[in-house]
């Protein structure tokens, strides 16, 4: 753990996942522009920077809630004339409704996909060189040899990791975009073939898939926790349930031995 | 599993989802999008991650070796260092891109070269290897725990941090030493007998005459003094002397009294480090040793002996003896516990988990019928009977006729004032159970901490709940758990009536019994080298001093040798205060109690070395110059007895 600190620009690793945020920044940025967006994405490629280049920690989050905002208002109206503001379904100010009302659109794609890269490469950066996880409490019953932060190793970053972030971003955008598409075909507007209509449907669509999917996994990596049990494990499972069941009669015996203790001692 | 920076992201992730739904269907299709495709590559990484906890890690194989010059060893030697090995191999066919692999140090080692934390990205089908550099300065045993792992992803979204128990005890026997050069190198005697042995003033089969005498039947004609017999007219023989190897017998005292202080550093080690070297120093010269060690409950005895492996099996026993943990009935639980918890979570986090180790919430609830004073509050509740009582009946109608605003209020204030004690018992009782959700932290903890004692101690069934309850069971058992793992920990040295804990006359009359029956059991001129704290056990010296004395009346030799505490300076350094002075600060008052502490300290040593001075036996201290060249001195003298009686 005591590594030499990295220097952003002599590491071969470091230096590729910074190269690939800064161009995922660039294709955000021109998605933007393309978008009409071209002062929000500027803002929100503002603070995406210091955290490829300064280790700001925080640069993944408000990168994300930053490029909400072109998203919403392209051309900032609302920051220009905020009155307008909850006005009608339709809002006046023009702009706003300048989004496709298509779900398909290949500069979404894009969009997404740029973020989802530099969210990769700013992560992976920081682990390498801020924190890769929390450090440990300092235990009582030893010395702790040094309470640097833990970072992960350049030298453990391999050849195939970048290309293999692209192709998992790229697969998870396209994937995103059909479930997308499944999810508004059969609950959009014109959804009269389902129960679920509108966005309440989609929303409990959503759900009952992310419920499904996190119980069967529960499920499955329970078992599988059971299953790889050690022995020491397995006994105390075993110790655990005798406890639950008898625990108040087993401590009001001991209260009375503890009394009979104190009794004899007096 | 989650680190915050995980929670961070995914709270973002689901904000976006819900936004992108919710909020702004038509306008904004790409929140949805965007929420959809970070969702699911979180829970892909999520499935990944729980993967490699779940599958691959079970199968890590971490194997260590202990080495010297190349060689793989089952012990090493005090003072020496030794290469640690650690080999891991991935079975499994899931790759584990992070994980951080520390092989814990035993506490008392020093680590010396490389590195015992390494940061690897294992494949399926690697092996890896590292090595680091250990010494143990003091004889012991030496506990490896195993190894703690840590595993996390890319991002730093989850972390996983497990250990792989794997302990291991290796006995750090103590230091080999030069034993030639501990002999006195100056020539005493013209003519020196065989090493290992001494000559007796007995006859025997040995080189030396010891006399002549008269023929008697069944002598064997060899023996025949030819000169003589033609001298006397008369058949003469002679007589030799006999020929018996040294024995010396270490008695080593192993009670809690000198057990106390931090392993490799206490008054035990230092009697076991000179033993030791005594031992090693005889064997070279082919005499007999032997060894018995003692404490408060009894004895253990190795025959004297000779031979390389005989050696070895005493350096065995006195390097387990070292590491013996110092026992007493604590009076504070809580700096156990702390020690306790923080290597339950080191070494034991599989224990610790909520999946094993379960912390229902009706646990926390107070049970009032279980306090002394339950039986007023159950009193209480039990008063609206007494409406049966036609006296109380009446009291309460009376009460409610005097407070109804009206006649109509009356029925139901009487029915008020019938329950009003149920209701405040019921009160009372809620109120005395709650008060366990007040603190639940330590509760908790303690639950777990002696969950996990329970199964590493194998303890019966009830020992959770009785630890749950029972402060002594729990510093008891927690005193086993730390000494198990070689921690350190607390010991009070007195009780709670201020009495010393470790004063154990007991000792005494055991080392009594011992040195007599060794005595029972020699044969000729022995030595006899006790080690032991004898100090301010003034009382209780009878047993062992008439013990002594048949020692010495058999013309065996005892040496005594006592630990000295490392603070206490040597009795010929020593300046005494003056007697006139009178503290008047609080430093000064520090002082005077320390210089009182020195005096009846050198007081209680001084009175040992004048009593068994009385009946001729040495009294050494450990620090005091060579003490072992002074024993193997005594030694020499024992096996030149015979050339110096003529």
């Amino acid at each position: 753990m005591s590594e030499k600190p990295i220097s952003i620009w002599r590491e071969p690793a470091v230096r590729n996942y910074l190269f690939t945020g800064a161009s995922a920044l660039l294709v955000v940025m021109l998605a933007h522009m393309v978008r009409d967006a071209a002062i929000g994405g500027l803002l929100a490629v503002l603070v995406a920077v210091p955290g490829l280049v300064g280790r700001w920690s925080a640069s993944p989050i408000l990168f994300l809630l930053v490029s909400i905002f072109p998203i919403l208002d392209p051309q900032g109206m609302l920051l220009i004339a905020p009155e307008y503001m909850g006005r009608g379904r339709d809002p006046v100010i023009p702009g706003l409704n300048t989004q496709t009302k298509n779900a398909f659109d290949i500069t979404d794609l894009f969009l997404a996909a740029g973020m989802l890269c530099y969210l990769i490469a700013q992560y992976r950066l920081l682990s390498l060189m801020n924190r890769s996880f929390p450090p440990d409490r300092v235990p009582f019953h030893r010395p702790k040899a040094d309470d640097e932060s833990p970072k992960r190793p350049a030298k453990l970053v391999r050849e195939d990791e970048i290309p293999f972030a692209l192709a998992l971003s790229s697969a998870f955008v396209l994937g995103g975009q059909i479930v997308w598409l499944l999810i508004w075909t059969f609950t959009g507007d014109d959804g009269n073939r389902s129960m679920f209509i509108g966005q309440t449907g989609a929303f409990v669509v959503v759900v009952w898939g992310l419920s499904v999917g996190l119980l069967i996994s529960a499920t499955v990596f329970g078992y599988l926790s059971m299953r790889n049990a050690s022995h020491a494990e397995a006994d105390m499972f075993l110790r655990d349930g005798v406890w639950q069941e008898t625990y108040r009669e087993q401590q009001r015996v001991h209260r009375w031995r503890i009394w009979n203790r104190a009794r004899k001692g007096q | 599993m989650l680190t915050g920076r995980g929670w961070s992201f995914l709270i973002l992730s689901i904000m976006l989802l819900v936004c992108g739904i919710l909020l702004l269907p038509q306008t904004a299709y790409f929140l949805g999008i965007l929420g959809v495709t970070l969702l699911g590559w979180f829970f892909f990484e999520w499935m990944q991650f729980v993967i490699r906890v779940r599958i691959a890690l079970p199968q890590l194989v971490v194997r260590r070796q202990i080495c010297i010059e190349n060689r793989t060893v089952a012990m090493v030697w005090a003072g020496r260092t030794f290469i640690v090995r650690i080999d891991i191999d991935a079975p499994h066919k899931i790759a584990l891109p992070y994980l951080v692999l520390e092989d814990l140090i035993p506490a008392e080692s020093k680590k010396h070269d490389g590195r015992n934390e390494h940061a690897i990205d294992l494949r399926p089908g690697d092996e890896l290897t590292f090595e680091y550099q250990l010494e143990c300065p003091a004889p012991g045993v030496l506990r490896f725990e195993g190894q703690r792992l840590q595993l996390a992803d890319l991002q730093g979204f989850f972390y996983f941090r497990t250990f792989l128990r794997a302990p291991v005890e290796i006995p750090v026997l103590p230091p080999l030493i030069d034993a030639d050069g501990l002999h006195r190198t100056d020539k005493r005697l013209n003519i020196l007998p065989p090493p290992g042995v001494h000559r007796l003033r007995g006859p025997g089969s040995g080189s030396e005459l010891l006399d002549l005498r008269d023929y008697r039947p069944g002598d064997p004609p060899k023996m025949i003094a030819w000169k003589p017999s033609a001298r006397k007219d008369k058949l003469i023989v002679k007589e030799f002397e006999t020929e018996v190897p040294v024995r010396c017998t270490l008695f080593i005292d192993t009670s809690h009294a000198v057990r106390l202080g931090p392993p490799g550093k206490n008054s035990l080690s230092e009697l076991i480090t000179i033993a030791a070297a005594v031992a090693q120093a005889a064997a070279a010269n082919r005499d007999l040793v032997g060894l018995t060690m003692f404490d408060e409950s009894g004895t253990q005895v190795i025959r004297p002996a000779r031979g390389s492996r005989h050696l070895i099996d005493l350096l065995h026993r006195l390097a387990h003896a070292a590491s013996l943990p110092a026992a007493g009935r604590s009076t504070n639980m809580l700096p156990l516990a702390r020690l306790g918890l923080s290597l339950a979570n080191e070494v034991y986090p599989d224990l610790m988990r909520n999946g094993v180790n379960k912390l229902p919430w009706r646990m926390f609830w107070r049970p009032l019928l279980d306090s002394a004073r339950g039986w007023r509050v159950l009193l209480l509740m039990a008063m609206p009977l007494l409406t049966f009582w036609s006296v109380y009946r009446g009291l309460l109608a009376t009460l409610a006729f005097e407070t109804a605003p009206s006649r109509k209020w009356m029925p139901p204030m009487f029915l008020l004032y019938v329950i009003l004690p149920f209701l405040i018992g019921l009160f009372f009782w809620g109120l005395y159970g709650i008060r366990g959700y007040l603190d639940t932290t330590a509760i908790s903890r303690r639950k777990r901490l002696a969950a996990v004692v329970a199964q590493t101690l194998q303890l019966p069934f009830d020992a959770v709940a009785r630890m749950q309850i029972d402060d002594e069971a729990m510093m008891t058992h927690l005193q086993q758990f730390l000494a198990k793992h070689h921690v350190p920990y607390p010991i009070a040295l007195y009780d709670a009536n201020g009495q010393y804990q470790f004063r154990s006359g007991e000792k005494v009359k055991i080392l009594a019994a011992a040195l007599a029956n060794a005595v029972g059991r020699g044969r000729d001129n022995e030595l006899y080298v006790l080690f032991a704290d004898l100090l301010e056990l003034d009382e209780e010296l009878e047993p062992l001093m008439n013990a002594v004395r048949m020692a010495k009346g058999r013309h065996h030799q005892v040496l005594l040798v006592c630990p000295w505490l490392q603070h206490m300076p040597a009795p010929e350094k020593y300046k005494k205060r003056d007697a006139s002075f009178i503290p008047r600060t609080e430093d000064e008052l520090a002082d005077y109690l320390r210089e009182e502490e020195i005096e009846r300290y050198l007081k209680a040593y001084e009175h040992v070395r004048h009593e068994f001075g009385r009946v001729g036996v040495t009294v050494l201290r450990v620090n005091q110059g060579d003490s072992v060249r002074l024993i193997l001195d005594r030694m020499e003298r024992l096996r030149n007895v015979g050339r110096v009686r003529r």
